[in-house]
């Protein structure tokens, strides 16, 4: 089934004969106002496409591709709590998450923003706990380190908002120290444990199955650490995890069963799919690190992107138009990649985040009617802090032989207090850097006099589509709105090309596969029904 | 002689009692700005009231005219001026001796006993015209709350920081009605001598530290921290003296000035050695409730908690950084209720944490314990050292005993049927 097979995708297709001809160093001469028509702003969150090689017309024709998708009718389902992921039969409901409390929203007859805001509630006391150094260790000492243990989206959002977010600490808050722990190999947790006082640890589970076995060989690791200090010798293993692990999940009795209490229980939904989560209760410690007031601005800021992308129109709408835009790139112009440029070292771990949001979501070949689709979907998406990436992949993006489309994230403000001039000198450098980069992927080396006599080693080739995505300053409120946006673009392109975005299927049979070679490894079993690379690599592991 | 003392800490009421005592006209105030009578200037500060004898020594020379408040203009014309003021304090020090330095038409005499810093004697000194006589001494205050009018005046080393030799011969008939006990007189540099300040009081805590974590360490390993204390004591090198582990130190006047130190040496050093002794020191103070809460296997709302001693030390009312309101707050946030005993702190006590359903004062030991599931003990006071047990055990709901001074004997304790527990013990 072709998705494209619409008025406007033939008009686009059409469009793009044209377009994919032009240069976009092109497009500025014909038009020195495309900033004006083609830079969109919402409160404090500028996006600039004018550096795409598209224009206004380009941008008319993706808006009605999206009315003939029924994109408003899909946003309205997404918004309502339709079952709109289907092959796991629920809702994906992550804006209900950020929804004041003075609305409802009522899914099988239970208020869900009600339960949202019990939930916050809880997180709210747990937290204030915490930092009021009232949460005891065993022995009764107040507890000053937390670590997370999850992975995927029990991991990324929670490690990237606390990166991002770090500065807008408060005074009892910095005091607390917070590690995240994801890697299968113990990795993270071996090194950490070394350093860590057993007594001044907490541990937070994050799961939303708390079945994943990373996590869980993650959890045991740091029970047992915890059960062989010399100062919980005397201590029973239920009073240490009672004092020293507090569960995240949506399964109340497997937590129960692992041997977390009832009271250190923190609660999210089915309908709340694992990378949308950092909203919920999974991010405890982004509470943890800027405050629950903080954690409410952040909140607050993606509720007003939620209610943007709800109520206005699509040629004014930033996550419609991000959408359409990776639309046009991806599947007119033949764009497959995709680079996240934060020009910022707080969000170094956008990307990563990125990676997951996109890649899980629209990382994907089946409609939701079961067809193969014979249209690119998501495309390879990677990133890199990005005056650390100069120094390494934008050889590639200027002179490589694959077309990327960029995005260059970054604040327009930052180190305002007085005290701090050589830093803010660095930032003008770094956004200095953010600029010329950007320029000169998309426009190549015409920003310069005389290139055209240079020897070709020395010229760059430009027409690298970028979009700039400026905040007026980052802050819990503005990186709500920058992440929700990504959230909601994921959602307009999964409608575009008719695929689920909230299952991830394609992550579950290495899962079962792995178990079944596990006893292979411990060589409980001999394992000979499998194919000669495996086995020979398992029989060179065992010798 | 005529003698101004500004300031409000006990260095100040105690200099303006001992030199009262001796026919010196004083005159003390808290700042140039606002006359205030001795009361209002008592009510600001609670030192008068938790310094045992102070008050009324006080009161006595204020009723006998050896001792004036709020004449402002006469006290900056004082050819002697103390500066007693509270570490913060430096720029109103500057303000006041600027204003002096000019009404004094000659020899002034400054004496700083305020812990600003080290170099601020001399800057102080700045303000002073040396051609007029006017010249600044620096004296280090050995002071302890509880007895401060002996230390002042039965010291037995006075340390002058003082660079002109008239300053120092002044300084000495001032100090003469004291010196019966005086076997040492030591001139030094101002700076010296309030580097010598920090010091001692960084030793001392230091001490006070490593015994601390001895005895912590001896707890955990199932060694009586008593009979190390017994060999440790009897060895001429290291001594006797600070060598009872506790719950920790509190008090204003010795934090304040090991707080100072600590700044001074991460500032110049980059030595973090007295920052994680003062962290240490406030962990140790929840010591106690620690131990109850290991007692009840982490479970403790609910429970009924006498607490004996709330005053940072015995003989003072002063609660300032005392380990009661550590373990105090801990027990109310954990959802104890708490029935608290002290000789006199109650009233300061009371106004950090009020009367109400969860904590309640009782004016007798005894009746603290009425129900209780434990008795933690605080603060060494006289009554505490030998209650009557079979009382005790009687009213006691559960006979559980943390002794956060080691005041008690844990053996007869224990053979009395209590459940005991001590620092180290």
């Amino acid at each position: 089934m072709n998705v494209f097979a619409t008025d406007a995708s033939a008009r686009l297709y059409e469009h793009a004969k044209f377009m994919g001809q032009r240069h976009i160093a092109q497009l500025f001469q014909e038009d020195p106002n495309r900033f004006q028509k083609l830079s969109f702003e919402l409160d404090e969150l500028l996006v600039d496409f004018a550096k795409q090689r598209l224009s206004t017309e380009t941008l008319q024709h993706l808006c009605q591709l999206a009315e003939e998708k029924a994109l408003k009718r899909w946003i309205k389902r997404l918004f309502n709590g339709e079952k709109i992921n289907t092959s796991e039969n629920r809702p994906a409901l992550h804006t209900a998450l950020r929804t004041p409390i003075d609305q409802s929203l009522l899914l099988d007859g239970t208020d869900v923003i009600q339960q949202v805001h019990e939930n916050l509630d809880r997180m709210s006391r747990l937290v204030e706990c915490i930092h009021s150094e009232q949460w005891l260790g065993c022995t009764g000492t107040p507890i000053n380190t937390l670590v997370n243990i999850g992975v995927g989206g029990s991991d990324l959002g929670p490690f990237m908002a606390c990166k991002a977010l770090g500065e807008f600490s408060s005074p009892a808050s910095e005091k607390l120290e917070i590690h995240f722990v994801s890697s299968m190999d113990g990795s993270h947790l071996s090194s950490l444990l070394s350093k860590l006082d057993p007594t001044r640890t907490l541990f937070v589970i994050s799961s939303k199955s708390f079945t994943t076995i990373d996590t869980l060989a993650n959890a045991e690791t740091a029970r047992e650490w915890l059960k062989r200090a010399e100062v919980h010798a005397e201590m029973d293993e239920s009073l240490i995890i009672k004092r020293h692990f507090i569960g995240v999940s949506a399964s109340p009795q497997r937590m129960v069963d692992w041997g977390i209490p009832e009271s250190n229980h923190l609660y999210f939904w089915e309908w709340t799919g694992g990378r949308y989560s950092m909203w919920s209760t999974i991010g405890l410690p982004i509470a943890l690190r800027i405050g629950m007031e903080g954690f409410r601005d952040m909140l607050a800021g993606a509720h007003v992107m939620d209610c943007h992308f709800r109520d206005t129109p699509f040629t004014e709408n930033l996550p419609v138009l991000l959408a359409l835009v990776g639309i046009w790139n991806i599947n007119f112009l033949n764009i497959t990649a995709h680079a996240i440029l934060p020009y910022d070292g707080r969000l170094s771990h956008l990307p990563s985040y990125l990676e997951q949001l996109e890649m899980e979501s629209n990382g994907k070949s089946t409609t939701r009617h079961n067809d193969q689709v014979n249209y690119h979907t998501c495309p390879i998406l990677w990133g890199e802090i990005g005056t650390n990436a100069q120094h390494a992949f934008y050889q590639l993006l200027h002179q490589g032989t694959v077309p990327v489309m960029c995005d260059f994230i970054t604040s327009a403000k930052r180190y305002e207090a007085p005290g701090h001039e050589e830093l803010k000198h660095q930032h003008q450098l770094n956004l200095s850097n953010c600029l010329a980069q950007s320029q000169i992927l998309a426009l190549g080396d015409t920003v310069i006099k005389d290139a055209d006599q240079a020897p070709a080693y020395k010229r760059y080739r430009g027409n690298q589509p970028c979009t700039t995505l400026l905040m007026q300053r980052l802050s819990p409120y503005t990186f709500g709105m920058l992440i929700a946006l990504y959230e909601h673009k994921v959602f307009v392109q999964s409608v575009i090309w008719d695929i689920n975005p909230f299952d991830q299927w394609g992550v579950e049979l290495g899962k079962t596969i792995a178990t079944g070679l596990l006893p292979a490894l411990t060589q409980e079993q001999a394992c000979e029904a499998l194919d000669s690379s495996t086995l020979g690599l398992i029989r060179h592991i065992n010798r | 002689m005529h003698i101004a003392i500004w300031g409000n800490e006990l260095i100040a009421w105690t200099a303006a009692a001992a030199f009262a005592e001796y026919g010196n006209q004083i005159h003390i105030n808290s700042d140039a700005q606002i006359p205030r009578s001795l009361s209002q200037q008592s009510e600001q500060n609670n030192v008068l009231f938790n310094e045992p004898g102070l008050l009324h020594k006080v009161k006595q020379h204020y009723d006998q005219g050896q001792l004036l408040c709020g004449q402002l203009d006469e006290a900056l014309a004082c050819p002697i001026q103390i500066i007693a003021l509270a570490p913060d304090k430096l720029e109103l020090a500057q303000q006041l001796l600027g204003l002096a330095a000019e009404r004094v038409p000659f020899s002034l005499l400054v004496i700083n006993y305020a812990t600003f810093g080290l170099g601020a004697t001399d800057q102080l000194n700045t303000l002073l015209d040396i051609k007029r006589d006017q010249v600044i001494a620096y004296i280090p205050d050995n002071l302890s709350e509880g007895n401060a009018y002996e230390r002042f005046t039965q010291t037995d080393t006075l340390v002058i920081g003082c660079q002109s030799s008239k300053g120092i011969q002044l300084i000495q008939a001032l100090y003469k009605p004291f010196s019966r006990h005086l076997n040492q007189l030591l001139p030094v540099k101002t700076h010296e001598a309030e580097f010598m300040k920090f010091a001692s009081n960084g030793m001392l805590a230091l001490r006070l530290g490593y015994i601390n974590e001895l005895a912590n360490l001896a707890d955990q390993l199932d060694i009586d921290i008593d009979t190390i204390l017994a060999g440790l004591g009897s060895d001429p090198r290291i001594g006797k003296h600070y060598l009872s582990p506790g719950c920790g130190f509190g008090g204003s006047y010795f934090s304040k000035t090991i707080e100072s130190m600590a700044e001074l040496l991460k500032t110049n050093r980059n030595s973090i050695i007295l920052n994680t002794l003062i962290e240490e020191n406030e962990k140790q103070k929840t010591r106690p409730f620690r131990k109850l809460w290991q007692h009840y296997k982490t479970d403790v709302a609910g429970k009924k908690i006498a607490v004996w001693g709330l005053s940072f030390k015995p003989n003072t009312a002063s609660i300032q950084n005392a380990p009661s309101l550590n373990v105090v707050k801990t027990l109310l946030a954990q959802g104890c209720e708490v029935h608290a005993h002290d000789p006199q702190a109650i009233l300061n006590f009371s106004q950090e944490f009020p009367a109400n359903g969860q904590i309640v004062y009782h004016e007798k030991a005894l009746d603290a314990l009425q129900e209780a599931d434990a008795l933690l003990i605080l603060t060494e006071w006289n009554e505490y050292w030998s209650p009557d047990y079979a009382k005790m055990l009687k009213l006691m709901k559960q006979p559980v005993i943390i002794d956060g001074r080691n005041i008690l004997e844990k053996t007869l304790l224990r053979d009395l049927g209590f459940t005991y527990y001590g620092m180290g013990r």
